[in-house]
């Protein structure tokens, strides 16, 4: 195999597996690599990855690293150091929209992390949370609800998303936007589906927030749903 | 002009006006970002993705199965967007990591990611052990795009609350330059000075902006001196 061959495979391979394992098991210096990938298509991208790491000391201190300081690396140019500088900046914006909570106290505060996060998202998407035993927030996936209640989104995929994870437990949100955080009949449906679905996998659905005029629905806490414990 | 032609013309017209310092929202954001990845027509794809899920961040952390069969996006694509939530979750985490300011690079990645995500200028301080571990941190004031201010009141306050001897406090420019202004330094000296007759050292003062952060310490010499093993010079 040609070296264009070994890198094109070991490329296509890192990204499989991060769509896999949704980055878990990764260390600093594969993301960066992955990020690499953009601006280097025909470079050996992981012992640059390495050497900016250990000159920088972290992932965040390479994306946030002065342009100047990062191009004195053999290897980054300034089109590279500039695309780095692009990631931060998504980064920032997502975090400014999410807030960077890691661990919820409670529904109180998983409520109004939904709402705060669904104040710019568009109506009916519905969040999933996978969450750790103490309620650590270990990943999010957004869908349309419509494709999760009508089954667009299979059950192989729910499933591989919450056990990739590692989830011990789910809690839907789902946007109303503009509409009262009320329940409807698709809500229920998808409800059902979800819990339907994670059940014989060990992991409670633990609950779905519907929000709704900058207002929150705890369907465990107001009954109107059976959900099993947690 | 051919695809790939448009894509870079579009890249780099949006480069340009990230250079320039000027706010970019999410949907020139997540388009600059899909010109690194995608090969079809960019500016659309963005408008379907944001019309569906109304945000940058419901955006990124869409499932990439449903993005690449509903939207037609390459996994190239996917994988980027993927790689934006689990690197600003580990942008979050670095913070928890940091449990010494030790030196004024510990002490700019600790607010780097203290500050993430703010829009407006916020001002912190973080009371410190004789170690420089970090006791406590608070936010004492936030103000808007054009400035913060915090009360030395709510400064004496906090650093006497925590039983602290040695403060470092900090302040974010979320769209701006880290340089620090006129009035920066001569409030910090001030502050230096009005602490120092407390019994409590200000050992720096960070300031972080949109693309890197300073240490006034390393700038100016209005800070009182500390042993280099208690607050060392930035390892690199």
């Amino acid at each position: 195999m040609d070296k264009k061959g070994i890198h094109s495979g070991h490329r296509d391979r890192l990204r499989k597996r991060l769509l896999e394992t949704g980055g878990r098991g990764f260390c600093s210096h594969e993301l960066l690599e992955l990020l690499l990938f953009y601006v280097l298509p025909r470079v050996n991208t992981n012992e640059l990855a390495h050497g900016l790491t250990e000159r920088f000391g972290s992932l965040s201190s390479v994306l946030t690293a002065d342009p100047d300081e990062l191009t004195k690396v053999k290897g980054i140019s300034s089109s590279t150091a500039g695309f780095l500088q692009v990631v931060y900046r998504l980064c920032t914006a997502y975090t400014s929209e999410t807030g960077s909570v890691m661990r919820f106290s409670g529904t109180g505060e998983i409520c109004s992390y939904l709402v705060s996060y669904f104040a710019a998202a568009a109506p009916d998407v519905c969040l999933i949370l996978n969450l750790g035993p103490q309620l650590q927030l270990l990943n999010s996936v957004s869908f349309p609800a419509a494709d999760l209640a009508d089954g667009t989104v299979t059950a192989r995929e729910l499933a591989e998303i919450s056990l990739k994870n590692r989830s011990r437990r789910i809690v839907a949100g789902i946007n109303h936007a503009e509409r009262l955080p009320v329940p409807t009949e698709e809500d229920f449906v998808l409800a059902r589906r979800l819990a339907e679905l994670l059940a014989p996998l060990s992991i409670p659905l633990a609950d779905v927030i519907i929000c709704g005029c900058g207002r929150s629905f705890s369907m465990r806490e107001k009954g109107a749903f059976s959900f099993g414990e947690v | 002009m051919g695809r790939n032609d448009e894509t870079r013309s579009l890249r780099e017209q949006l480069l340009h006006t990230l250079a320039n310092g000027s706010d970019m929202g999410g949907e020139e954001l997540l388009t600059l970002a899909l010109t690194y990845s995608e090969k079809c027509d960019v500016p659309q794809t963005v408008r379907q993705l944001l019309d569906t899920y109304g945000s940058l961040a419901a955006v990124c952390d869409a499932d990439p199965h449903t993005l690449m069969r509903s939207f037609g996006v390459s996994e190239s694509t996917a994988v980027l967007l993927r790689l934006v939530t689990i690197i600003s979750r580990d942008i979050a985490m670095e913070r928890r990591r940091i449990k010494r300011l030790d030196s004024p690079e510990s002490a700019k990645r600790y607010f780097s990611s203290y500050f993430i995500g703010t829009s407006a200028e916020h001002f912190a301080a973080a009371a410190l052990g004789q170690d420089m571990s970090i006791k406590a941190v608070r936010t004492l004031a936030v103000g808007d795009h054009t400035g913060v201010e915090a009360s030395n009141r709510d400064i004496v306050a906090f650093a006497l609350d925590s039983g602290t001897d040695l403060l470092i406090i900090a302040h974010c420019h979320p769209l701006g330059s880290c340089e620090p202004s006129d009035r920066d330094i001569s409030a910090t000296a001030s502050l230096i000075r009005l602490l120092g007759g407390l019994g409590i050292t200000l050992a720096d003062h960070i300031i972080t902006g949109a693309e890197k952060s300073l240490s006034m310490r390393e700038r100016t010499d209005i800070f009182p001196e500390l042993p280099e093993k208690v607050y060392g010079q930035s390892a690199k």
